[in-house]
């Protein structure tokens, strides 16, 4: 067993005009990394990045201790779950089974049957028919159907109701009941993280901007807010937000000391830090 | 079982749900051939649909992101396109045999008379045609995918076309070749036509992911 499930360093890549410069962050095995950042801000890229699906311009990663590009096998240790489902429309999900299962030297039939059954989906439904929902469940059906040891999980939860989202969770937390599981859940909706993510990695414009545990990551920033007149310099400052009562900007902890006025200091929620680097750029 | 035989079953169970359009399709060919009242067209019908159906995996695939569950799947991508090849010649026995068994049941309604020669030469042409289509779309689907080479994948056959028809005065009068000299033709071209082809896919392919 690696002592990390993914470790990115100093990773540039280009798709299409937008470009990734210098990202790197690392998901110890075991653990939950929520990647986050607004729509467009890299998260997409990187992933696949890791799933070697586009290639590096610079840069080293790692998966499961084995470096990239690696031979097509690591993929077995790999479950992936996007927005939507990649598979056939026209197939049921008993197709799907059939279609897949001879890629997988681990395929559990047994446990792909038990999953659509706890997730109440009916293996004579096409793939067409079923819900955003469903189709996330059907594919966290099939990466846990092969025993993956890491799950990527790219924006599973954009479109999806809180019933939905909070049922994500909690299938999460059973799979990570195995030490030697861990997962990369990127996403834009950072509530779904507040309860499960260990570490957090804050993408934006293409740069990675933070990352460390969340309770560290948490710790680094403060919001501020103060008077009109309050905040005059704003270097440093992101998402600063002047209106005629008062001023709001996110800081660094450590850059708290050099600001003046009477400022009102709060820890930031996950959502705020995003919300205000996202509004930086 | 081999990556490559996977690959290619998976493009089998892609095209699966399709199938009773496809042998709508095929029955087409009869159908023609009755209309011209001319047997021997039978097979090269059924083998130009036969070439239409195994680009399906590419439209399919575009219809679903089916690029992504390549790209998740443990298989090189390498092999996924050389299953496509796979995939296609041996779509090509079952089909062409069925527009085989056709034109023989045809003929003789049609009071045509088709000889054991006849019949290889429709086959060994058909294989050609086929061949001939497989290596110049495939190449051409995997650099840009299905939906943006539609257009594009025609343009080879506009100028195999513009090639037959500068060639053919220079032909008029010449000896033809004896049948065995045109089966090994035909066979020997084709191999060389598809391994250059699959080549060249892997290439545009790993292109195109990148």
């Amino acid at each position: 067993m690696s002592d990390t499930a993914i470790a990115v360093s100093h990773l540039d890549a280009t798709r299409g005009t937008f470009h990734l410069r210098d990202v790197s962050f690392e998901l110890p095995s075991g653990f939950v990394m929520g990647f986050v950042g607004p729509n467009g801000a890299g998260k997409t890229t990187t992933i696949r990045c890791l799933l070697g699906m586009l290639a590096a311009d610079a840069g080293e990663l790692e998966v499961l201790g084995r470096r990239l590009p690696a031979a097509a096998d690591l993929r077995q240790d790999i479950g992936v779950v996007l927005d939507h489902a990649y598979l056939v429309g026209e197939w049921r999900l008993s197709e799907v089974e059939r279609a897949l299962r001879p890629f997988y030297l681990r395929w559990d039939a047994a446990q792909y049957a038990r999953l659509l059954d706890g997730f109440h989906l009916d293996r004579a439904t096409r793939v067409k028919e079923l819900s955003r929902g469903q189709s996330m469940k059907l594919m966290i059906a099939v990466a846990l159907s092969h025993h993956a040891r890491l799950l990527i999980l790219d924006e599973p939860t954009s479109g999806l109701d809180p019933v939905a989202r909070d049922e994500l969770v909690g299938i999460l937390g059973d799979f990570l009941t195995d030490d030697d599981h861990s997962v990369l859940f990127s996403t834009h909706i950072t509530t779904d993280l507040e309860r499960i993510a260990d570490y957090v990695a804050v993408i934006d414009d293409g740069r990675i901007v933070a990352s460390s545990t969340k309770d560290e990551l948490l710790d680094s920033f403060r919001l501020i807010r103060g008077g009109p007149e309050d905040l005059a310099d704003p270097t440093g400052l992101m998402g600063l937000r002047r209106t005629e009562s008062g001023v709001e900007a996110l800081a660094r902890t450590v850059d708290l000391s050099r600001l003046d006025g009477d400022l009102l200091v709060e820890v930031p929620t996950l959502d705020q830090i995003v919300v205000k680097i996202g509004a930086r750029s | 079982m081999n990556d490559v035989l996977k690959a290619a079953r998976l493009d089998l169970r892609v095209v699966t749900p399709y199938r009773k359009q496809a042998l709508m399709m095929l029955a087409i060919a009869p159908l023609l051939g009755f209309v011209m009242r001319d047997a021997t067209t039978i097979l090269p019908i059924s083998v130009v649909y036969t070439a239409m159906l195994v680009s399906y995996p590419f439209s399919i695939g575009d219809r679903y992101d089916l690029t992504t569950l390549y790209g998740v799947l443990p298989v090189d991508r390498s092999r996924i396109v050389l299953g496509r090849y796979v995939f296609a010649l041996a779509l090509f026995p079952v089909l062409a045999g069925v527009g085989l068994l056709l034109t023989i049941v045809a003929a003789p309604i049609l009071d045509a008379t088709i000889t054991g020669t006849d019949l290889a030469m429709l086959v060994a042409v058909s294989l050609v045609l086929f061949c001939v289509v497989v290596a110049l779309q495939f190449p051409i689907y995997f650099w840009l995918g299905y939906t943006k080479a539609r257009l594009v994948a025609m343009l080879p056959f506009v100028a195999l076309a513009v090639v037959i028809v500068a060639l053919a005065p220079m032909l008029e009068g010449a000896t033809p070749p004896s049948a065995g000299v045109v089966a090994a033709g035909c066979v020997l071209g084709s191999a060389a036509l598809l391994t250059a082809s699959v080549l060249l896919s892997r290439r545009l392919d790993a292109r195109r992911v990148d």
